[in-house]
């Protein structure tokens, strides 16, 4: 027909390549995460956590600050000292914690508006598989979830380095790459989770009370078990006894008297993301069957 | 008889957001097209008129019934929305009955008239499945058939024809002027002008919150034939025809394609325009690929019939 | 039909007519919230203490050592004010009075009610009604089935003994009652909830965190909470643990009189809600 001829050009342009077809919906996931007022203001209070816990650090090698103290040089020493302890109490669990706020906000508008507009078909349509989807999804949350754990703990542990000198930093080697695994053992599972929820409930608001509410039954749950029943498997329902646990085992941190062992901890955060990924699999396709 | 529908110097505002404004509006009985393209106002207008939505300021009433008394008013009114939701889970058929359970008609006889409606609206076979699957042709038949299931003496009608299949938009036109022909009142929403003018007794213009033009179709009808319309025409010769067409005095302009394989004409005399075009193939001075109308839709018109040049040539 | 179908209806107003349509919205509304996929996530909520209940019946039939009817119904009253006040009934209601009208609007299909002839108060009634009295039978259910799966291990004897010669009847009445007055109060604030706001999960969250911490306000702020009026009923009293502040529990026919009169005002606000209550379904 002429009014095509006229108006209609077939693009002849430069395709993006395959295998960063999946950042395209990163990109436009992170964009409009950020587009959010309250998501940004929510992002940058998660780093003031980590500037208190570089000033403990700070004091920890600061002369004159310990002689105010006027104790013994062992005893302050001792209580300003820097270890895999300090790293879990003061950067690991506040960042954790405020990363599952974040992941609060975040995660119902990656999937639930598509899957709620019934744009599934409109993605997927494109040269573009379920398991692209998901990973394009999954970074935008990963993304922002790093930079508020996974990055400042890092820093955090380069900034110890450098002030404690090369014997501290000789006998922590390991410290920094079991931080990172803390971190993203925690982010990548967090995200799984809330995708799929996402994923299973459609309407956003409705998302968000089920990503709040899951672990606080799971954790009353598990609180009666334990008390009821004189045992410890309940703090297997017990999403922060479980990452204590995990956490103990990866900076070689004696677990707390009545933890769970951590590899039922492992099992746990394993069998939890797997669920999680079928869940994926099974609710993002291109449609949807009325019964 | 009170008037059927009367709009007292009313306003609407989301926020800052004006959907109508000042609008004094008092409709007769037949059947009245409410025409504007999206976003100026026909939803508001009929939410309104349904209570769905309060007016920021002034007031509607049906009949002389107040929209904030919903026991009387609903007993005359009936209302197919534009929005295309329903509650999940339901058949065709459950929609229908379980509403009309709420309005007080005993489940015997509120099933009765479910398929009595269905049955006008075409949708018996689908009538047991559920409406989530239905197509959005459907979807516009089963909400028609909700709104004129309680026989209700006034219909008020958002796009009803949107979706449907040319054989569906027909029947549909058909049931309009048959309940008005039975003596109810239809107020039907249209962006497209031409259904309207195939139904209405009457139009009510609307643009960008306010009423443009309200009365009879003729009036309407005689204002758009003197509205210059535009036509495109594909051709190689396009400059040639162009300065052949320039020789008629019904031109009013000529703009060229960018291609310069066409050209778009604005005429006073449609007629005229396709006789000279034909000379000119006939000849075989230009050699015609397509040709066809440029704006042959409700927005032209407006931009005629609101703007102040349109108002002046 | 041969008759106008108006003819067949009782007069505008009638009580007869009212008494039609409060029934058709509370039968419409009880298959909505409690017969569809939605409410999936009500019957699991119900179904957790019971799930507990047979853990725990479980491990006392494994070691019955030191284990009596008097134990469990101890063991019980933790799992109740515990997992079941706090968590299940909080959130089983919250889950389904906020959807009586917010789950309307995020299906866009509130104005198939609102384009009835009824009045909206009556909807908010009807739709209420249907509320208590589903998740009344729900959760109510499912605390006299978890409190009678504590006492299976005890055998039949062991069971009949301690309900009917023992305290166990009188126990599981007050539970049930206790857990319908909760969906009383817990209702009509969500209720509420629904009606007011947009995004209701963010105020259900800030209602959660006041009666999560309601065992450490002082007195005259304890009595602004609905968990305290419940727990001033339950049949046998726990300690809120070493930080609380204690207060005296308010006699039972305040707690009762006060949860009655507190839904019955947030009702009618509902309903002055409800009639000012606009169709707009914008963005989730």
């Amino acid at each position: 027909m002429a009014v095509y001829g006229r108006t209609y050009r077939a693009y002849s342009g430069p395709l993006t390549p395959e295998r960063q077809r999946p950042w395209v919906i990163t990109r436009y996931g992170l964009a409009e995460l950020f587009d959010s007022r309250f998501f940004l203001a929510q992002f940058l209070l998660c780093f003031i956590a980590p500037l208190v816990a570089s000033i403990r650090i700070y004091l920890g090698h600061n002369s004159e600050v310990i002689a105010i103290f006027q104790m013994a040089a062992s005893q302050v020493e001792k209580l300003l000292a820097v270890d895999a302890a300090v790293f879990r109490n003061w950067v690991l669990w506040p960042q954790s914690v405020l990363a599952f706020l974040l992941a609060l906000s975040a995660g119902p508008t990656l999937i639930s508006p598509d899957l709620r507009n019934n744009a599934m078909p409109l993605y997927l349509a494109r040269p573009l598989s379920r398991m692209e989807y998901i990973a394009g999804k999954l970074v935008a949350l990963l993304i922002p979830l790093a930079a508020v754990t996974l990055a400042p703990t890092l820093v955090l542990y380069l900034f110890q380095c450098l002030l404690a000198g090369f014997s501290w930093t000789g006998q922590n080697l390991w410290l920094g790459p079991a931080l990172a695994a803390a971190c993203l053992v925690w982010i990548l599972a967090l995200s799984l989770a809330v995708l799929a929820i996402s994923a299973v409930v459609k309407w956003r608001p409705v998302a968000r009370l089920a990503i709040f509410i899951l672990p606080v039954f799971l954790s009353g749950a598990g609180l009666i078990l334990n008390l009821v029943l004189k045992t410890q498997w309940g703090s297997l329902l017990r999403l922060g006894d479980v990452l204590l646990a995990i956490w103990a085992s990866l900076l070689a941190l004696p677990l707390d008297p009545g933890s769970v062992s951590p590899w039922a901890a492992w099992a746990m955060l394993i069998l939890v993301s797997a669920l999680s990924l079928l869940v994926l699999r099974l609710r993002v396709r291109a449609y949807e069957v009325e019964r | 008889m009170s008037e059927l529908l009367v709009f007292d110097n009313v306003s609407k505002f989301y926020g800052e957001v004006l959907g109508v404004n000042r609008v004094n509006l008092s409709l007769a009985p037949g059947i009245t097209g409410l025409v504007g393209p999206n976003g100026s106002g026909k939803t508001t207008l009929m939410n309104l008129a349904t209570g769905l939505i309060q007016p920021t300021q002034g007031t509607v009433t049906v009949r002389g019934i107040p929209t904030s008394d919903p026991e009387r008013l609903f007993r005359l009114v009936g209302y197919a929305t534009q929005f295309d939701s329903f509650p999940p889970g339901l058949t065709g058929r459950q929609l229908i009955s379980r509403y009309l359970e709420v309005h007080g008609y005993p489940r015997s006889v509120a099933q009765e008239l479910t398929q009595a409606a269905i049955a006008r609206v075409g949708l018996s076979e689908a009538a047991d499945r559920r409406v989530g699957g239905y197509s959005k042709g459907m979807r516009q038949r089963i909400k028609l058939a909700q709104a004129i299931a309680h026989d209700p003496p006034v219909l008020i009608l958002d796009e009803p024809l949107n979706g449907l299949d040319p054989m569906a938009r027909a029947e549909a036109i058909q049931l309009f002027q048959a309940l008005a022909e039975a003596g109810r009142h239809v107020l039907l929403s249209s962006h497209i002008l031409h259904e309207v003018d195939l139904i209405s007794d009457r139009v009510v213009l609307v643009s960008s919150g306010y009423i443009v033009a309200a009365g009879e179709i003729e009036g309407v009808r005689t204002e758009i034939h003197d509205h210059p319309i535009q036509i495109y025409v594909r051709c190689r010769e396009a400059r040639h025809l162009a300065a052949r067409l320039f020789e008629s005095d019904h031109l009013v302009e000529v703009t060229l394609h960018e291609d310069l394989q066409g050209l778009n004409a604005r005429t006073r005399d449609a007629d005229r325009f396709y006789l000279t075009l034909n000379e000119l193939a006939a000849s075989g001075e230009v050699t015609i690929e397509g040709l066809g109308p440029a704006d042959e839709d409700v927005q032209a018109v407006y931009s005629y019939l609101i703007t102040e040049e349109g108002a002046s040539s | 039909m041969t008759t106008e179908p108006v003819a067949l209806l009782p007069a505008p107003g009638s009580p007869a007519l009212r008494r039609r349509q409060l029934r058709a919205v509370f039968r419409n509304e009880l298959a909505r919230s409690f017969g569809s996929r939605r409410a999936i996530l009500l019957y699991l909520a119900a179904f957790a203490p019971i799930g507990l209940a047979i853990v725990v019946a479980l491990v006392t039939m494994l070691e019955p050592e030191g284990q009596s009817p008097a134990t469990a119904s101890q063991t019980y009253a933790w799992i109740y004010q515990v997992f079941v006040l706090r968590l299940v009934l909080f959130f089983g209601n919250v889950w389904a009075f906020i959807n009586l009208f917010r789950g309307e609007v995020l299906d866009r299909s509130l104005h198939f009610s609102f384009l009835t002839p009824a009045r909206r108060e009556l909807i908010v009634l009807g739709k209420f009604l249907a509320g208590v009295t589903g998740t009344s039978l729900l959760f109510g259910a499912a605390t006299l089935v978890s409190y009678v799966v504590m006492f299976l291990p005890f055998g039949s004897a062991g069971l009949v003994d301690f309900v009917f010669a023992g305290p166990g009847l009188g126990q599981a009445a007050a539970y049930v009652g206790i857990t319908a007055l909760a969906c009383v109060g817990y209702g009509s604030l969500a209720l509420l909830l629904g009606l007011f706001f947009t995004n209701s999960v963010l105020p259900a969250l800030v209602l959660f965190a006041w009666e999560t911490i309601e065992f450490l306000l002082p007195g005259a702020l304890k009595r602004v909470s609905v968990i305290h009026y419940l727990k001033s009923l339950a049949p046998l009293p726990l300690s809120d643990g070493p930080f609380a502040i204690v207060a005296e529990p308010s006699p039972a026919w305040v707690s009762i009189g006060g949860l009655l009169v507190l839904a019955a005002v947030l009702v009618t606000i509902a309903c002055w809600r409800a009639r000012r209550f606009e169709i707009r379904y914008g963005e989730d």
